[in-house]
C-alpha cells in the first residue's frame, strides 16, 4: 500500500509518479500544483476518514477541509523524512479531537446534544448503507482507542507503527489491543441485532 | 473466544493477526504461514480476523462533495488569511486571560505574607520603629528588662558614679552628654532626644555537642567582646542533658558580633531578641535629680546663711538628709538605666546532645512488657476517640459540603457523560 520511494523518479516528472513526500517537499517549496496532486491522492481518504466518525457528511467535509487548511497553515513544519501518510491522518486525528472537545464543550454548556448519527436519512441513496448502519452501531460499541485503531488499521490502511504514532501508544499495545478490538468486534457483528438494540436502549437510559 | 486460550500455541494469535496486516518481517511471515497450514484452529482464528475486516469494508461512505476541492483550492491560493486573523485573535485572548489570571492568583497568595514581613524585621529597623512608638506597644516585652539593671557589678558602677561616666564603657556613650546637657540647669526637659536610649536583651538557646568546650569557648568570646558573665548555671544531672545557663552583659555596640559568635558555639535552637527604649524615663530621672540636687544646694544655703533656733536647724537638717537619700537613690536609678542601655543583656542557654547511657538502671522485662500493653491500649482508646471526635467534630460540616459541591458535580458529570456518549 505504501508509495514507493523510488528515487529515479525526477522531479520534473508528471506528478503521478512522484512519492507524497516530493510532492509535500515541492509544495513546500511554493508548488501549489503539488498539493492538488496530494489532495487528488487523499481528498476522499480523508474525508471517508471524518464520514465514518462524525454524524453528517457537511461536517465531514468541514472537518476534512480543516484538515488540509491545517496542512497549508503549517507547511513549514512538516519534515521531509516523516511518512506523509502518517502526518497527514495525525493532523487529521487532532482535527477531530479538536472538534469532539468542542462539540462535548457546546453540550455540556448549552445542554444541547447533537442527535445521535442516523445515516439513514441522509445517505438513503448509498450502496453501502445498511451494512455501514449495523457496522457503525458495532464499532461505535467499543472502547474509543480500540475503535479508533479498528478504523484506521481496516479504512485508513495505517501500519501498525503508524497506528502507534497518530495514537501516541507504543506499538506493542497496538498490537495487543488491536487483537482484542477485533476479537469484540466479531463477537458484536455475531449478536442478534435486537438484542444490541436491547443493550443500547439501556445505555441511553443508564 | 477459543483463541484467547491457546497460549501453547507456537505462534500467539497476535502473530496470527499482525501476518494478515502484512506487518510481519519476512522470515515471521514465513513461520506463520507454515503454522497456519498445520494447525486448523489459528487457520480458523485466521479466517475469523478476516472475515471481520471483509464485513467491515461493506461499510462504504459517498463521494467527497465537490465543493470540498473547491474549498481546498482556494484555500491554497491563499485565500485563509481571514480564517487564520480570527484565530490568531483567538490565541491573543488565552493569552491575555491566562496572564491576567496568574497576576490575580499571584496577588492574592502574596497579600496575607505582607505583615508577616513586617514582623521580622531585622534589628535596625526595630529602631526605627521605636522611634516613633511607644515601647509597650512595638515589641515583645523582654521578660529580664527590669532585672538587667539590678544587677550589682561594682566594677562598672563604681565608673559610672563618677561625674563623666564616658570613661565605663569602650566607647563613650551618647547618655554621659545628655546627662551633662540636663545638669547645666534645664528644668523642663527635652523629651525628644536626637538618638533614643535602647535597653536592649537577647535570648539565645544553643544545643552544643559538649558542654564543657563551649564553655571554655564562651568565656573567651566573653574576653573578646569585654563582656561578662553577671550569672552563671551549670547543671549535670545524672540521667539528662547537661546544660549551662548564663546571663551575659555586653556593651551594647558588641550585641551583634557576642550574638555571631556564640551562635557558632552550637545549633541553634531558638533566638529572640528584643529592645525597650527607656530615653523618657531616663529624660524624667535626670530632670528630677536637677531639681533634687537644687533643693540641696537651697536648704544648705539656708542653713550658712541663717542662724535661727536649734529646731529650725535641725528640721532643715532633716530636710537635706531625705533630699540627700532620695537624690542617691535617684542617681543609682539613673545608673542602672544607663548601664542597662550601655550593656545589652543576652540570656544564653547551651544544652548539651543528650546521649542515653548503657549503664543506666532499666524496670524489669515484666514490667516492661506491661507499661508497654498499657500504654499500648490507651493509644487505642484515643485513636478511636479521635476518631470519634473528628466525625462528631467535622461530619455535620462534610456531608454540608459534601451537598453543596457533589450534587452540582454530581450533574455536571451526568451532563458530560451525555454529552460525550452522544459526541461519540
Amino acid at each position: 500500500m505504501n508509495e514507493t520511494d523510488d528515487r529515479a523518479d525526477h522531479a520534473g516528472d508528471g506528478g503521478e509518479q512522484r512519492t507524497d513526500e516530493q510532492l509535500m517537499a515541492a509544495f513546500q517549496r511554493g508548488s501549489a500544483d503539488a498539493l492538488q496532486a496530494l489532495f487528488g491522492r487523499y481528498g476522499q481518504a480523508v474525508f471517508g476518514f471524518f464520514r465514518r466518525r462524525v454524524a453528517d457528511a457537511a461536517l465531514a467535509e468541514e472537518l476534512a477541509q480543516e484538515t488540509f487548511l491545517a496542512i497549508v497553515k503549517a507547511r513549514g513544519r512538516y519534515e521531509a523524512t516523516a511518512l506523509f501518510r502518517s502526518y497527514l491522518y495525525g493532523i487529521a486525528f487532532r482535527v477531530l479531537k479538536a472538534h469532539r472537545r468542542k462539540a462535548l464543550m457546546r453540550a455540556m454548556f448549552t445542554g444541547k446534544m447533537p442527535e445521535r448519527a442516523e445515516p439513514a436519512a441522509e445517505t438513503s441513496l448509498e450502496a453501502g448503507l445498511l451494512a455501514g448502519l449495523a457496522l457503525r452501531d458495532a464499532v461505535g460499541r467499543l472502547e474509543r482507542i480500540d475503535r479508533e485503531m479498528v478504523l484506521l488499521r481496516e479504512f485508513e490502511e495505517l501500519s501498525y507503527a503508524e497506528i502507534a504514532e497518530v495514537l501516541g501508544i507504543p506499538v506493542n499495545t497496538v498490537r495487543s489491543r488491536l487483537f482484542r478490538a477485533r476479537m469484540a468486534l466479531r463477537e458484536l457483528l455475531t449478536a442478534p441485532a435486537a438484542d444490541v438494540k436491547e443493550m443500547r436502549s439501556a445505555e441511553g437510559e443508564a | 473466544m477459543k483463541a484467547m486460550e491457546n497460549a501453547t500455541h507456537a505462534v500467539p494469535p497476535e502473530e496470527v493477526m499482525a501476518y494478515l496486516d502484512g506487518g510481519l518481517g519476512m522470515e515471521d511471515a514465513v513461520a506463520v504461514a507454515a503454522h497456519l497450514r498445520e494447525c486448523a484452529e489459528c487457520a480458523a482464528l485466521a479466517e475469523e480476523l478476516g472475515g471481520v475486516s471483509r464485513e467491515l469494508r461493506a461499510w462504504t461512505v459517498g463521494v467527497a462533495p465537490a465543493s470540498l476541492q473547491r474549498e481546498v483550492r482556494r484555500a491554497v491560493r491563499g485565500n485563509a488569511r481571514a480564517r487564520r486573523r480570527r484565530r490568531v485573535g483567538r490565541r491573543v485572548w488565552v493569552w491575555g486571560g491566562a496572564i491576567a489570571g496568574i497576576a490575580v492568583v499571584a496577588g492574592l497568595l502574596m497579600l496575607p505574607t505582607k505583615p508577616q514581613h513586617k514582623r521580622l524585621a531585622s534589628l535596625p529597623e526595630q529602631r526605627e520603629m521605636l522611634d516613633l512608638a511607644r515601647p509597650d506597644e512595638s515589641i515583645v516585652q523582654s521578660r529580664n528588662a527590669g532585672v538587667a539593671g539590678m544587677e550589682s557589678d561594682n566594677r562598672n558602677f563604681a565608673a559610672l558614679s563618677q561625674i563623666a561616666p564616658g570613661a565605663a564603657a569602650p566607647t563613650p556613650p551618647p547618655t554621659s552628654m545628655k546627662a551633662d546637657r540636663f545638669r547645666g540647669g534645664v528644668e523642663r526637659v527635652d523629651t525628644n532626644p536626637r538618638r533614643p536610649m535602647i535597653a536592649r536583651t537577647a535570648s539565645l538557646t544553643v544545643l552544643v555537642k559538649n558542654v564543657v568546650d563551649a564553655r571554655a569557648a564562651l568565656e573567651a568570646a566573653m574576653t573578646r567582646e569585654q563582656g561578662y558573665a553577671a550569672q552563671l548555671t551549670f547543671n549535670t544531672p545524672d540521667d539528662g542533658a547537661r546544660s549551662l545557663q548564663a546571663s551575659l552583659r555586653v556593651p551594647a555596640e558588641q550585641l551583634d558580633s557576642a550574638l555571631h559568635a556564640l551562635r557558632e558555639l552550637g545549633r541553634v535552637e531558638e533566638e529572640s531578641q528584643s529592645g525597650e527604649e527607656v530615653t523618657a524615663e531616663h529624660a524624667d530621672l535626670v530632670a528630677r535629680l536637677t531639681n533634687a540636687r537644687e533643693e540641696e544646694a537651697r536648704l544648705r544655703a539656708l542653713l550658712a546663711q541663717r542662724t535661727g533656733k536649734i529646731e529650725d536647724v535641725l528640721q532643715v537638717e532633716e530636710e537635706i538628709a531625705r533630699v540627700r537619700g532620695e537624690i542617691e537613690q535617684m542617681e543609682a536609678g539613673q545608673k542602672g538605666l544607663e548601664h542597662r542601655v550601655d550593656f545589652a543583656s543576652v540570656d544564653l542557654k547551651l544544652v548539651e546532645e543528650y546521649a542515653a547511657k548503657l549503664g543506666s538502671p532499666a524496670e524489669g522485662t515484666g514490667t516492661t512488657l506491661r507499661n508497654a500493653l498499657v500504654a499500648g491500649l490507651r493509644n487505642a482508646r484515643a485513636s478511636l476517640l479521635g476518631l470519634l471526635v473528628f466525625v462528631e467534630e467535622y461530619g455535620p460540616i462534610l456531608v454540608i459540603w459534601g451537598a453543596l459541591l457533589g450534587i452540582p458535580g454530581w450533574l455536571v458529570w451526568r451532563r458530560y457523560r451525555r454529552a460525550r456518549a452522544s459526541v461519540g
